[in-house]
Parts: structure tokens; sequence; C-alpha cells
């Protein structure tokens, strides 16, 4: 079964207008510290820091704080007002060659320019760089690669100065891989992906180059975070644009969105009628959102506005044991037993069953003619066996 | 504005249980015509009835189990057709009303309805009856005092009797085209291949059971054959008599019953078709068909541990970027 080919049209990316206000998460917030940068009223600039880990993402007024509910997650979040000319933070100071510099200092120096990457492990031998979209409905990381194909290949290079691997993988999706055929550098090497959902999974695409690559210490990135840290380095720019695909009725179109921008204001002037649903980062993965305050963040790919005629409810007949999730399954889990276990609580034979195996790409209740809530159930089969009870 | 929320994934198929079943039913349309065209009234009772009873039996029960209704999802109407379709044209009423409500009652309710059933519901059902009323169940002269264009003798029958001597009479075209009494829709053996070709191409049934099911009808005949070639008949003469088709097509692969494994199913396909032929060179029966069926379903949770190893990262993915 050959669930979904992602397209690989040309989409080019539209500059999305600058929002009245935006929204960002701040992560460990602690209300007993006194953050000065955090009051109202304080003039940001683009690029400051607001906090440790925290950078302004716009230039305008902080207008304080308010609890905000992501997904399953009670972030505390800052509210910034847009105003006046941008000014942009002149703390990233542009390398003349990066390649020459510590790795330690570029990576301070990533982290300083809003790049959201954590700390390193201890030893990298070999990094994984995804150009492969994790969604049929993500355009984002073959659309970075049409466009910035340089930026690309110069990041590559970074990615190995800055972890010290000895071996880059790029995994570009098939038909874009003459795009970059033959200009690897030394030490990275083109892996074509066969571009179907859901090969761009990072699980499945590490799974997939483990057999033939070793990557017992390996990490893995995107490529437009990769590209973002080439413009930190080269131009001083911090990251502060998201590439967001947002698909309506109407269509589907790439845009450059500032980090922080509420989906409201992205979606302003588009009409989302009652029943609905807005639902972030892709068909198979996605969350949908209960309201559009919800701010773009790094992790988000896509928007997708869904008809309410389009609007797919689980029915959640019996199972009739027709095997074809088990034959969608691309990490072959026997998920027509695993749901029925969980339906009817007996968690223990899921265990049994590798359940924790599961990637949840969706393609099983997608395929399910009963229309049952595999996906969820498979969730749920997870947070009991680790402990958590939540039936 | 209200927007409505929901777990992952946010798109399905259209495909349905009901759309299922009903591709079955459409595959079984030439095999019915067959019926209609052959034996008249007499079919159209037999289906009737069959349909009705299984249709009625599956709503009532429902009722008193307290469970939502499910007659809508066609499968006791398939079964119900099925049912009909193996059985002799001059069986009494009564009994293709026992049998129907022993089908959906004994073969697929009592265990929890469509999906949970552990045998196939039409082979309960047909071998509950066949050994209640035996005599009422013989293809052979099942068929005297109707104006038939073949012969009245059951070829499986006549074979038991009296080795491949006794069967030179048949020829394998004739009986390809549906030339011989048995079943009154099962008898229509092209006509069943087709419909199994539907199936396959609209991607309802997979390959596997078909294909290792004739595969092992043709390997056990072939061996019989080089034992004792006065005794046993060829490959050709088993796939094209009896109830052969559609058990392939129709019977094996019952979705609950059978395995969902690749390997699974081929096991199990060879498995049948290794005693079917086994059952009609030494058992009792003339036809092996159904209890080599019902005897390979007794098989299915073992050979469902016949399972691919779960794929998937061998080490967990170190993210470069936070969440």
């Amino acid at each position: 079964m050959k669930p979904f080919s992602l397209n690989f049209n040309e989409m080019p990316v539209e500059a999305a207008p600058t929002p009245g206000e935006i929204l960002l998460p701040l992560p460990g917030w602690d209300p007993g510290k006194q953050h000065p940068k955090l009051r109202e009223g304080t003039q940001v600039v683009t690029g400051e820091q607001l906090m440790p880990g925290v950078y302004s993402t716009v230039t305008g007024a902080v207008q304080g704080i308010r609890p905000l509910l992501m997904w399953d997650t009670d972030v505390t979040a800052l509210r910034i007002q847009c105003e006046g000319d941008e000014q942009t933070d002149p703390g990233i100071t542009p390398y003349e060659d990066y390649l020459q510099a510590e790795p330690a200092d570029i990576l301070e120096k990533l982290k300083r320019a809003n790049l959201p990457f954590g700390q390193l492990p201890d030893t990298v031998s070999t990094v994984v760089v995804s150009a492969v979209d994790t969604d049929p409905l993500h355009h984002v990381y073959h659309q970075v690669l049409r466009e910035q194909k340089e930026r690309v290949l110069e990041g590559l290079k970074l990615i190995k100065h800055v972890t010290g691997a000895t071996a880059v993988l790029f995994a570009v999706p098939e038909p874009l891989a003459q795009l970059v055929g033959g200009s690897g550098s030394d030490g990275v090497t083109i892996v074509p992906i066969e571009p179907v959902y859901p090969n761009g999974l990072p699980e499945l695409l590490v799974a997939s180059l483990a057999s033939r690559f070793d990557l017992r210490d390996h990490l893995f990135l995107g490529v437009e975070t990769l590209t973002a840290a080439v413009a930190a380095l080269e131009d001083g720019t911090p990251y502060n644009h998201k590439i967001v695909t947002l698909t309506h009725k109407t269509g589907t179109r790439n845009l450059r969105v500032r980090i922080g921008t509420p989906l409201s204001q992205l979606l302003e002037g588009i009409e989302i009628v009652d029943h609905s649903r807005v639902i972030v980062n892709g068909l198979f993965k996605g969350y949908a959102c209960f309201d559009l305050e919800i701010p773009v963040t790094p992790t988000l790919h896509s928007v997708y506005i869904q008809e309410p005629g389009d609007v797919t409810p689980d029915r959640n007949r019996q199972c009739m044991n027709c095997g074809r999730c088990v034959r969608a399954c691309p990490v072959d889990l026997e998920i027509n037993l695993i749901g029925r276990y969980a339906e009817f609580s007996i968690f223990d034979v899921c265990a049994e069953k590798d359940v924790h195996r599961c990637v949840e790409c969706g393609l099983c209740a997608y395929v399910c003619p009963a229309a049952r809530s595999l996906v969820q159930l498979v969730r749920l089969a997870k947070k009991e066996i680790q402990g958590e009870k939540v039936s | 504005m209200k927007l409505v929320v929901s777990s992952s994934p946010f798109g399905r198929v259209t495909l349905t249980e009901g759309r299922i079943h009903l591709d079955f039913i459409i595959a079984l349309i030439p095999a019915i015509l067959y019926a209609l065209y052959t034996y008249g009234m007499l079919g159209l009772r037999v289906m009737a009835l069959s349909a009705a009873t299984a249709l009625a039996t599956d709503i009532l029960l429902r009722k008193l189990f307290k469970r939502p209704p499910a007659f809508t999802d066609l499968s006791s109407l398939l079964v119900g057709i099925l049912f009909a379709l193996v059985l002799p044209p001059t069986v009494p009423y009564w009994l293709v009303i026992a049998g129907a409500f022993l089908c959906i009652s004994l073969g697929k309710e009592l265990f929890g309805g469509q999906g949970s059933n552990p045998l196939n519901p039409v082979l309960v059902g047909w071998a509950v009856s066949w050994i209640s009323w035996p005599n009422y169940f013989d293809y052979n002269m099942s068929a005297v005092g109707l104006d038939l264009p073949f012969d009245y003798h059951f070829p499986l029958t006549m074979l038991k009797k009296g080795g491949t001597a006794f069967i030179e009479q048949f020829d394998s075209a004739g009986l390809l085209l549906g030339q011989q009494v048995g079943g009154i829709g099962a008898a229509a053996v092209l006509l069943l291949f087709i419909g199994g070709v539907y199936l396959l191409v609209r991607r309802v049934i997979t390959w596997e059971i078909p294909a290792a099911y004739m595969l092992g009808v043709i390997v056990m005949a072939l061996i019989f054959r080089a034992g004792d070639s006065q005794l046993y008949a060829g490959p050709i003469f088993h796939l094209v008599t009896g109830n052969t088709m559609i058990g392939i097509f129709f019977l094996a692969t019952d979705y609950s019953s059978a395995p969902f494994n690749r390997w699974g199913k081929i096991v199990f396909g060879l498995g049948a078709g290794f005693l079917t032929v086994i059952l009609r060179a030494w058992s009792f029966h003339v036809d092996g068909v159904f209890f080599a069926i019902l005897i390979m379903n007794l098989f299915t949770p073992l050979l469902d541990r016949l399972k691919p190893k779960t794929k998937t990262t061998p080490i967990p993915v170190v993210y470069m970027e936070k969440a």
C-alpha cells in the first residue's frame, strides 16, 4: 500500500505582514524571579535578550504576560506590541569565516541569534540533516532547498564543523536529488529518499539510514534551521521568521511568518466557518486548535483550515480484522490487536506487542474502514504503560 | 467561531465496512445470476429465504442483546447470500431458514458480531445443519426431476465411488462453465473466479490466501495422482468441481477468521488447499472444502504469530533543535 506521495511542486515563499502583536512562550518562567525586561511598557528591539534563552523577534513594547495552553502543555507567554521602525539588536556580530572559529563560540552565537539549539551531546559522529518534509501538507523543507541551495550546502559544512562529526548525511527527496547531486563536499553524503509519507518522519528516517550508516552517536536537524544558522553567522540576522505552509479551500501558500505571530493574525482575512478544523503541523501528526491564540513557533510547519465538509469524524465501529492497518504500518505493528486490547484496557498485552515502537504516523487510522481512533488508543496505551492513570 | 477539535490523523479514507461487503456482494452477482438462470424459482427461493433470514436474525439478536443495529454494514446479507449459494437447489425451506439463523446466531452474533467470529459464520451454520440433517445436503442427485442441461451426478461423488474411470464423462471446460450439480451458485466456477478477480482488483482481498489455496490444491492433487492415478483425480478437476472456487475467494478470505499477516495468510491458504484434497481423498466427505477451511480457521490465532519483526529506530533520535 503506497499511502501518500509528497508533492514537490514549487511553492514560492511569500512574506507575511508584520503582526500587530506577538506571543512568545517563556520556557523556564519563574514568577519568583525578577526579569526586568518583562515589565509592562519595556521597549525591546528585534533579537534582544528578554530572559535566559528568550529573545524578542520584533521591535515594540512589552504588554505583560498571560497563561497560554499550547496543545497539552500549560505555558506562560509574553505579549509584545509591535511598534515603530524595526531595529535589530547589534549583539550578533557576523564572522569573517566561521569555519575558522571555535565550535563552542559558534554554538553560543547561534543560541544568541535565537536558534532553537540545545546542548550538544558529548560525542557526535554523524549528523543527519533532513530536507524531506514530514507531512503531505508541509512544503517547507523542499522549498528551502530549492530557494537556498547555496546556504544549505554551506550549512552542511558548518554543522560538520560545529559538531565535530566525521560524516554528514543529507536526506533529500528523490525528485530534488539532482539539485544537489554531485555537490556533496568532504564527508557529506547525499541520500535520496523516496518521497512518500511517512518516510520524512525523523524516527523512520533515522531507522532506515541506520541500516546503512553508523548512527550510534547521531544528531538530527531540519534543513530550515540549518539555513537560518548560516544566515545568522554570515549576516548577523537573528532567527525570527518561520516558513509556514498555509492550506485552505482557496489553495496552498508558503508564508514567511514572524515567530510568535498568533494564528488569529496569520489567518486574518480568511473566513473560518463554524465547525471547521484548524489543524497545525499536518494531516497525519498534527494538532487541532481549539482557539487561534496559538503562536507560530520554530516547530510549526503548517496550518490547514479544514472545511466542515472535509472533517472526518471517528466512527469507532467494531474492528472487522480486515488487516488494512497492519499493511499500512511502517513499523509492522499488529495495530488491529493493539487497538482492541487498548480499547478493553488490557495494556500489558499492548506492551508485549511493542506499542512503544509506534511513531504515531496515523496511517492505520487513515486507512481504517471502521474509522477507529487507533492513534488515540495507541497514545492511551503508551501513557497507561508508563504508569500514568488516564482511563 | 466554533472549531472542531479531535485527535490526529485528520484525514480518512472514504471506504466503509458497508462498501467492502457491498463489493463482496457485487462479486457474487454473476454467481447469483447463474443460480437464477439454472434453477429459476427454486434458486430464487433459497437465496431470498436465506438472505431475509440472515438479515432478520441480525436485527432481532441485536435488539435482544441490546446492541446498536449493524445490519447496514451488509455483512449479514453477505453471509445469507453465501450460505444460499452453497446449498443444493432442492433443500427444504425450513432448512434454509434454520441454517441461515445458525450462521448469524452461532457463527457471528454469539461472539460479538462482525469481526469477532473465530470461525467463518457461513461454515458454522452449514456445519451444524449438515451434522443435524445430513440427508438434505447431498449434492449428488439433488436436482433429479429438474430439467437441466447436465448430468445429475455430483462429480466428486463419482470420483469417490469409482476413481478416475467414473469422471471421464465430465470435461473440464464444461465444469468450469458450471455444467455440474452442486451448490446453486457454487457450481459457477468461472463466474466465481471472475468475482474473485474483481475483489483482488478492488483490493478488498489480498492475493495471498487465494494464490496459496490454489497452489495447495494443485500440489496435493499432484502428489495423490503420482501415488495412484486410477484412484485420484488431477489438480484441474479439483479446482473446477464442488465448492473449491467459492471457498478460495469468498470463504477462506473472511477477514475475521483468517490470519492478517502475509505469511500467516500463505500458510493458511496452503493448509486449506492441502486439507481440501486430503479430505476429498481419504475422508468420508465427498467435498472437503468447508471442513478444510473450518480446520484452518482454528489455526488462525497460531498463524497470526507469524508476524514480521517490529521495525523501528534501533536508537532513539537525538534532535539538535529543542522541542
